[in-house]
């Protein structure tokens, strides 16, 4: 009896152990995560100017490999738009640099300064991002690693400064434009939003999207829905219905989920929300658009000038956002149904944003 | 004040509220059912979350690949069935402590998800998330003409159906069979079941096994009902406040399908509220607080039925033949 007690306790402790490894190597960490390297893109042939470039310094460097950690998946439009600016870069090969991207993804906070601290170690990566706040986590490492450029972007990080960045881009213009549309289309005079928090990066867009519309409809009454999760789409969907069901007509999908509930609805349309989504669901008008590329440029200068000119990284102690007039941002492919009228009102304000004539506040508080 | 009872006595706000609920319930109600009939046999699943999530991956994989939604609803249930097989083998064989392993599984589950979701879609831009088609609604025919109650009840999802079907199903099962009697002796005195000859193990085996299917059902609502996406989130904690509704319904089928119905109802309230952009009495904008309601009830009813609790008496203590 003892001993078959002891073998069990034996086969018990075991199995826990088991248990709690495959959790640790399928759960959190670095290992849970999937690694993925952009597919092999064709090379353009090198030109004049490229060449020119690379010949900067005998030891200009010729490769750069990026690593970007996130807080949830790569499909969430804020991450998949910084990923695709990474991406158009190693096919458009800035300084004739071969660049490559690892993303690790569903880094929690608590993890971040390790893995951060990991993949700075490794000794792979020129460039590590930290895609979300990992401000603190970046300022305990980047001191150790001098070379290496640390990024980090969105509302909620403190500077760092020395060779860790901080990048932004702000979609409030192209909301407001988005806005011009839903005010000049609506037929209930509601409109409405579903979005994850009463987060700065959340609110701005959102408070641009109602003034642009109270700018063409000074009726217009609006609504928002804050579902308290990054990630939810049932639960965003059930917030579209209900506001639907209140009357709104137009809604602003800062959530995953608003499309689903918008197309089971009759005359209800709807907005994408930081990267293109025309034609997710015919509902779709138009959408407010981030564009990294600038900022990621703008890193990458900074990375080419230490590595070629010896240039000292000297990373500003504020957030570097581009705004649309800087190509941070645009209004993105706009519907057949929306009319010729709405489309000029949008285009005219457009280039006033763009020449600044038209200045639109970048409001982080909550929508009132 | 005055606003928010005119918006909630206007008749279509009423029905989208009580139709919410029922949309929103569906998913708790299908795994708080299985949860409660795995406690009854003695074993606390607290992997419900990790089932869910792989339930509606599974779905969402087989739809993906068989572009059939009753396939996605067969592969839901089969992967939430041997999930648990794991649980029992750990809990009813190997008898290891049942929270650990429950914790344990929840990771394993949500990991081993995301682990598959990610080798098959990989490189994916912001322009193009894996999607796959839902169920549409199924209108009964008839009842689903009612007014109020058939939009309310009768135009929901099969799976809403079936959930509510299950209620009386599992009451029967628990109350009014001899198999239900002995899975409720063994969850409340296990070693008088053994002495009086009452096989345990395949008992226990078959409760967690049906927990399990169960909670798969309830994660694919989300994957191939309700939306047609998956990401590792997708539960986003239904799967605790089902474990919550079992407490809050006592053990008991038609206190689960109220309790369910309640969470349900007190979201698509506060969803409501906010969509026609009211205030709260005393909260103001902080709809949050409904967030947290559910448990405040939960512990608020745990206190209230503590003289009372049906909670079986063995719930999450391994069974040792032949010890005391």
């Amino acid at each position: 009896m003892d001993k078959l007690m002891k073998s069990r306790t034996f086969i018990a402790a075991g199995a826990v152990l088991a248990l709690a490894l495959a959790a640790g190597a399928c759960g959190g960490g670095e290992s849970a995560t999937t690694t993925t390297t952009p597919p092999p893109t064709t090379r353009p042939p090198t030109t004049q100017a490229e060449t020119t470039d690379t010949a900067a310094g005998s030891s200009a460097p010729t490769e750069m490999d990026v690593a970007m950690i996130l807080v949830s998946v790569q499909e969430e439009p804020w991450y998949a738009t910084l990923i695709d600016t990474v991406n158009r870069a190693a096919e458009l090969r800035p300084y004739g640099l071969d660049i490559t991207l690892d993303v690790l993804e569903n880094i929690a906070y608590a993890d971040g300064e390790r893995v951060i601290r990991d993949l700075a170690a490794s000794g792979k990566y020129e460039m590590i991002i930290g895609h979300s706040t990992y401000s603190d986590a970046i300022d305990a490492v980047n001191e150790d690693y001098p070379d290496i450029i640390f990024v980090f972007s969105g509302s909620g990080n403190d500077p760092v400064g020395g060779n860790a960045y901080w990048i932004d881009v702000f979609i409030h213009e192209p909301a407001y434009l988005a806005g011009i549309v839903a005010g000049m289309m609506t037929e209930t005079n509601h409109i409405s939003a579903v979005a994850a928090f009463p987060f700065p990066n959340v609110n701005g867009p959102l408070n641009a999207w109602i003034a642009g519309a109270r700018s063409v409809n000074p009726d217009i009454e609006h609504s928002i829905t804050y579902i308290e999760s990054w990630f939810d789409p049932a639960t965003a969907k059930e917030s579209a219905t209900a506001q639907i069901a209140a009357g709104a007509d137009m809604v602003y999908a800062e959530s995953f989920g608003v499309f689903e509930a918008v197309a089971e609805a009759e005359g209800v349309l709807t907005f994408g929300h930081f990267a293109d989504q025309l034609g997710f669901t015919p509902q779709v008008l138009t959408s407010s658009v981030a564009v990294w590329d600038p900022a990621f440029q703008t890193v990458l200068d900074a990375w080419w000038a230490y590595h070629t000119e010896g240039q000292p990284y000297d990373a500003p102690m504020e957030r570097i956002v581009y705004l649309m007039a800087d190509g941070g941002s645009d209004i993105g492919g706009i519907s057949d149904q929306v009319p010729g009228e709405v489309r000029v009102a949008v285009e005219e304000a457009r280039e006033q944003i763009i020449n600044g004539d038209l200045q639109v506040a970048f409001n982080e508080g909550p929508v009132e | 004040m005055g606003e928010i009872l005119t918006h909630l006595l206007t008749p279509a706000v009423i029905i989208g509220i009580l139709a919410g609920a029922v949309r929103i319930a569906t998913p708790l109600l299908l795994a708080a059912l299985g949860e409660m009939v795995s406690e009854n046999s003695g074993i606390l699943n607290l992997s419900i979350e990790g089932t869910m999530t792989l339930g509606a991956f599974a779905g969402f994989m087989a739809m993906s690949w068989y572009e059939n939604l009753w396939m996605g609803l067969l592969m839901a249930v089969v992967s939430g069935m041997l999930f648990s097989l794991i649980m029992a083998l750990m809990t009813v064989t190997v008898k290891v402590n049942q929270v650990v392993a429950g914790l344990a599984l929840n990771i394993l589950g949500i990991g081993f998800a995301f682990f598959w979701f990610r080798s098959s879609f990989q490189d994916r831009s912001s322009l193009d998330v894996p999607t796959v088609p839902t169920f549409d609604t199924a209108d009964i025919p008839g009842l689903s003409r009612i007014p109020v109650v058939g939009e309310v009840l009768f135009s929901q999802h099969w799976l809403t159906y079936f959930a509510f079907l299950m209620v009386p199903m599992v009451w029967i099962l628990l109350n009014k069979t001899r198999y239900g009697l002995e899975l409720r002796s063994i969850g409340h005195n296990p070693e008088a079941c053994d002495m009086r000859g009452i096989n345990i193990v395949p008992r226990q085996y078959a409760a967690v096994v049906f927990g399990g299917a169960m909670a798969g059902l309830g994660g694919v609502f989300l994957s191939l009902a309700s939306t047609g996406m998956f990401f590792p989130d997708i539960a986003a904690g239904r799967g605790w406040i089902a474990l919550a509704i079992v407490i809050f319904g006592n053990w008991r089928a038609s206190w689960i399908l109220w309790g369910s119905l309640f969470f349900g109802l007190i979201d698509a309230l506060q969803l409501s509220l906010q969509a026609k952009g009211l205030s709260l009495p005393f909260f103001g904008d902080d709809y949050q607080v409904f967030l947290a309601l559910p448990f405040v009830f939960t512990i608020v009813a745990l206190v209230l039925n503590r003289s009372r609790s049906r909670s079986p008496l063995s719930l999450a203590i391994p069974y040792h033949r032949g010890e005391r």
